[in-house]
């Protein structure tokens, strides 16, 4: 299907443990409080995208301290499927909030914070594509990228502020059942693979991209300016 | 509200949830899987057009 067996086989575990864990938490809160299913949906591309962040913070200093290109890549790779889930994660609130809360946007400090984060990623990614010259655009994507972590902890903790009606994970954790707690355990393993999966598949594209414009230099024989 | 109208509700909120995590996932995996496929294609014509070059310098 893709030629790299890794990628391959790690996608196909990874849709199926997916499907496994939709089942698992179906099964777990379809008896009780049909609502918490939304728990399900929410949260876990909430933890993606925050992971996600994470791991391309970690990536960006880690080129700035070594200047390989490989740690740039990851940080775009990760940066990408962080703005894929954090719009899941965005969307399914707002269809969660209109249900809780009646309105799907109440600029609720937890929303309006988790946006800033995402038009701020979305500004690494626009800000990435517009430099021509790869040095260039590594370096100041991952200075970029630094400042832009700080959007996180930012999204993470709006919940303490005092006027957030969103729930913060310690209140909700103890009003969980073991059940439903072990199901969404489950989920978060589940998304984590699907998320290995996808950043190795986009490695895949990254590299081939590679190749082709090297094999495309070889053809022409010309030179390129933004090595 | 009757609590029938209530679950049914509910059910629809959860159904159109399902689909905007399900869709969102589908669409990027097509794009990701139509790039591989589009980049392969590129590749083995630029290998073709190389090893053409190369034939003609002999």
């Amino acid at each position: 299907m893709l030629g790299n067996k890794r990628a391959e086989g790690v996608f196909i575990v990874a849709v199926f443990v997916n499907i496994l864990a939709y089942y698992i938490s179906f099964v777990a809160v379809h008896a009780k409080r049909s609502d918490i299913y939304f728990l399900y949906l929410h949260v876990p591309p909430a933890w993606v995208c925050y992971m996600a962040f994470t791991i391309s913070l970690v990536s960006s200093i880690m080129f700035l301290v070594k200047h390989k290109r490989s740690y740039d890549v990851i940080a775009e790779n990760a940066a990408i499927i962080g703005l894929l889930f954090g719009a899941i994660a965005l969307l399914i609130g707002s269809i969660w909030a209109k249900l809780a809360w009646g309105s799907f946007w109440n600029w609720d400090p937890r929303e309006t914070a988790t946006l800033i984060l995402w038009l701020v990623y979305m500004g690494y990614v626009v800000l990435k594509l517009s430099i021509e010259n790869a040095e260039k655009r590594a370096t100041i994507g991952a200075v970029y990228n630094i400042f832009a972590f700080s959007t996180v902890p930012l999204s993470y903790l709006s919940v303490e502020f005092g006027f957030s009606q969103h729930q913060s994970a310690s209140e909700v954790l103890p009003q969980m059942s073991e059940v439903v707690k072990s199901a969404l355990i489950f989920d978060l393993f589940a998304v984590t693979l699907l998320f290995i999966a996808l950043m190795l598949l986009i490695w895949e594209v990254k590299s081939l991209e590679e190749r082709a414009d090297m094999l495309s230099i070889a053809v022409s024989g010309g030179v390129r300016d933004d090595i | 509200m009757t609590f029938e109208n209530d679950l049914r509700s509910l059910s629809i909120f959860i159904f159109a949830a399902s689909v905007v995590y399900w869709v969102l996932i589908l669409l990027f995996l097509l794009w990701l899987f139509r790039r591989i496929s589009s980049l392969r294609e590129r590749i083995s014509a630029l290998e073709a057009m190389s090893a053409d070059d190369s034939s003609e310098r002999l």
